[in-house]
């Protein structure tokens, strides 16, 4: 059958166009229920893993998932037992370590050398540090402090200078700085899909969550206390926070801005009206977040308050950026299905779909069965598809 | 899945059914579309198209839901074909972890990191000068306020305090303050309630106060915390001090909340009962922790005016060091407080 699309044929058992991803199925050939990362999540779901971790597939997904619950159960295990040092330290690196595996699992360094995906966290960590010293104890620590007194006596005695300085310029000087190496890293050819942006960016947001933790809470390391016996339920909510809200709400937003700077089609677009655009929506999230927090906590169960806030910035977050490379994936699609000769994000041998199992064509850049795009494959995969032997790419 | 005969398609009339070679002659019938044709990218030539062989069953997926059984696809006329052989999949998965490894490494690599946050408090607790101290000698010698005035004795006992307002005793001398030695520079009072809060250097109120409360800042680090009301004159501070820690030193922030005991201070002018007591605590915020160090005092009245203040600092090794700051404000509020 031809693509209503793209004119592309396909065979009569196709679900999907295998060059340009329209749906065949349906009365409308756009798509807005599969999602073209993960073709059995829809756009518009609020689903972690596939969002952060695009390259990963169902199978893969349920590893990571599990490795986290069980990091997680002995995170709010340590915390409960009172051993905060032990809990914030686990918690502030539970995503940056299950990111590092799974950029190890995908292969995604395997064009370049491990040390400088490392180098990625290392790097975007150490300007945490400096951005955190820097406001919480060299030059603001202050203000910091005022929200320590404000916090008993009530939202009428907030410092509003404290409050721009920590919800809102904080948060813009640290979209910055998380941006600064993940852009580097993303100008490199072997890295300019726009979900390897979104990787990097990813990355390098929630290294730079994990460090600032580190910094922020440096007293619960140095008070002399291994144990805790009161205020646990305190601990626990902002332990939570750290461990999944902020760490995910610093990765998302980064990723974004990255993603945009990669562009959808070969090559990165750069620091284009696109680009400017989305960072200000990174920047924007962020201190949304921390405006959010800030005035959840003179509330009753500010803390909690604030958890949820988070949860809410983070699926506006997550659904953006399943929107934003659905769009991506389809629109540069049907940008290479309209061009003469092979893109190097297509199949170039038939081999099988990573999500589905199903067979891909030749010159595939959507699997027909399930819709899933070949560019979220991993990158020995795409390597397997795009290649004659086991040695190089084609 | 091509090897399950039943889940085959039907083969459409004019094409091969899979599984079989497909013959180049004659050219098939199925009209070959001609527009548009800039979006073929050019593929290699047509070769013969190679039996289509069994696919490998399918391991590890559950079966799929919603998508149709995929089996060999019948070549489509005029759709480029590989000159290569379909390869298989690629040694050791499209991963390079299994579901085990996976998790190990993940889970493994967060319990280290925790065991290391925890081995580094052990080590490292108590050398850092942001440490916390313990919570020491009461009063810190800070608060020395002077007697303003000599009271008559006691409030009588046989008047019952809630019947109707003590009148305060008429001092047998006019309350004269007592001249500081080197009294701190006042910058204002601030009126909380009926008690006036003597301020001076760099103090100033920190927000909206409430009828009955206020803070104030210095800027340095140092906060005091005002709490006025009115009791019976007959109430014990220390009690009354007891009964309202909560107020300075409670909440959801406030974590490891250490309160000293509560300690009295000699009474002076109008001021009838006195206490202090210190304490030190962890502030808890999502975006970060402070340790704290401060003290409280409360006074009550004759008139059964009640005043509580408190003074803190963070982090909590520069408590000593702050007193330079606070001390003078809670002295002279004090002062003027009993000379009331």
């Amino acid at each position: 059958m031809t693509c209503p699309t793209c004119a592309t044929e396909n065979p009569e058992v196709a679900a999907f166009c295998h060059r340009c991803g329209a749906s065949l199925r349906g009365s409308s050939s756009s798509r807005t229920a599969a999602y073209a990362v993960q073709s059995s999540e829809g756009v518009n779901q609020f689903a972690l893993i596939s969002t952060i971790m695009p390259h990963t597939n169902r199978e893969t997904a349920d590893n990571y998932r599990w490795a986290m619950i069980l990091s997680a159960v002995f995170i709010v295990g340590a915390t409960a037992f009172g051993l905060i040092p032990v809990a914030i330290a686990a918690a502030a690196f539970l995503i940056p370590i299950a990111y590092l595996v799974y950029i190890y699992d995908v292969n995604l360094w395997e064009d370049a050398p491990a040390p400088v995906v490392i180098g990625l966290f290392v790097v975007t960590g150490a300007l945490s540090v400096l951005v955190s010293l820097v406001f919480f104890q060299w030059v603001f620590d202050e203000q910091f402090l005022s929200f320590a007194s404000s916090s008993r006596s009530g939202i009428g005695t907030i410092s509003i200078p404290a409050l721009l300085v920590f919800a809102v310029l904080l948060p813009v000087v640290a979209e910055v700085v998380k941006n600064l190496p993940a852009v580097l890293l993303a100008r490199r050819p072997q890295f300019d899909d726009m979900i390897d942006g979104l990787t990097f960016g990813v990355a390098a947001g929630t290294a730079y969550a994990a460090f600032e933790t580190l910094v922020v809470f440096h007293s619960v390391f140095t008070s002399g206390d291994l144990r805790t016996t009161d205020g646990l339920a305190s601990w626990l909510v902002v332990i939570v926070n750290l461990m999944v809200v902020k760490s995910l709400v610093y990765g998302t937003a980064t990723g974004i801005a990255v993603a945009a700077f990669s562009g959808k089609g070969e090559g990165y677009d750069g620091f284009t009206s696109y680009y400017v655009r989305n960072f200000a929506f990174a920047a924007g999230m962020n201190v949304l977040y921390w405006v959010g927090v800030r005035l959840a906590s003179y509330l009753p169960f500010g803390q909690a308050l604030g958890l949820l806030w988070g949860f809410v910035v983070l699926a506006v977050l997550v659904i953006r950026i399943r929107v934003m490379l659905q769009a991506a994936l389809l629109e540069a699609a049907i940008e290479d299905a309209a061009k003469a000769g092979h893109s190097k994000r297509e199949t170039f041998v038939e081999t099988f779909c990573p999500e589905c199992e199903n067979m891909l064509l030749v010159g595939s850049q959507f699997c027909i069965a399930c819709g899933t795009s070949v560019r979220s494959s991993s990158h020995q995969a795409r390597r397997h598809m795009s290649t004659t032997d086991e040695g190089g790419a084609a | 899945m091509s090897d399950q005969t039943p889940q085959q398609p039907p083969v459409p009339p004019n094409q091969q059914p899979p599984n079989q070679p497909v013959p180049q002659q004659p050219v098939p019938q199925q009209p070959v579309p001609q527009q548009p044709v800039p979006q073929q990218p050019p593929y290699p030539p047509q070769q013969p198209y190679p039996p289509q062989q069994p696919y490998p069953p399918q391991q590890g997926y559950p079966p799929q839901q919603g998508y149709p059984p995929q089996p060999g696809y019948a070549p489509q006329p005029g759709y480029p074909q590989p000159p290569y052989p379909r390869p298989a999949a690629p040694a050791g998965g499209l991963f390079k972890s299994g579901k085990q490894k996976t998790i190990a490494l993940i889970a493994g690599g967060v319990v280290a990191v925790g065991l290391l946050g925890g081995l580094v408090a052990v080590v490292a607790g108590g050398d850092d000068g942001s440490s916390t101290p313990e919570v020491g000698t009461v009063n810190s010698g800070v608060l020395d306020p002077k007697p303003v005035g000599q009271v008559d004795g006691p409030p009588d006992p046989g008047t019952d305090p809630s019947a109707s307002p003590t009148p305060t005793p008429a001092p047998s001398e006019s309350p004269q303050p007592t001249p500081s030695p080197e009294p701190p520079p006042a910058s204002g009072a601030v009126t909380v309630g009926s008690v006036d809060v003597m301020l001076s250097g760099d103090w100033a109120l920190a927000g909206d106060p409430g009828s009955d409360s206020a803070l104030f800042a210095d800027g340095h680090g140092s906060y005091i915390t005002v709490l006025t009301g009115v009791v019976d004159p007959t109430d014990d501070a220390g009690s009354l001090l007891a009964n309202n820690v909560d107020f300075f030193v409670g909440g959801e922030n406030y974590s490891d909340v250490s309160v000293d005991q509560v300690s009295p201070i000699d009474p002076f002018g109008s001021i009838v009962s006195g206490a202090v007591t210190n304490y030190t605590a962890t502030w808890v915020d999502s975006q970060g922790s402070i340790p704290l160090q401060g003290a409280i005092w409360a006074a009550v009245r004759q008139d059964g005016t009640a005043l509580l203040m408190s003074a803190e600092h963070g982090p909590a090794g520069q408590w000593e060091k702050s007193a330079d700051s606070w001390g003078p404000v809670i002295d002279a509020t004090f002062n003027q407080f009993g000379a009331s």
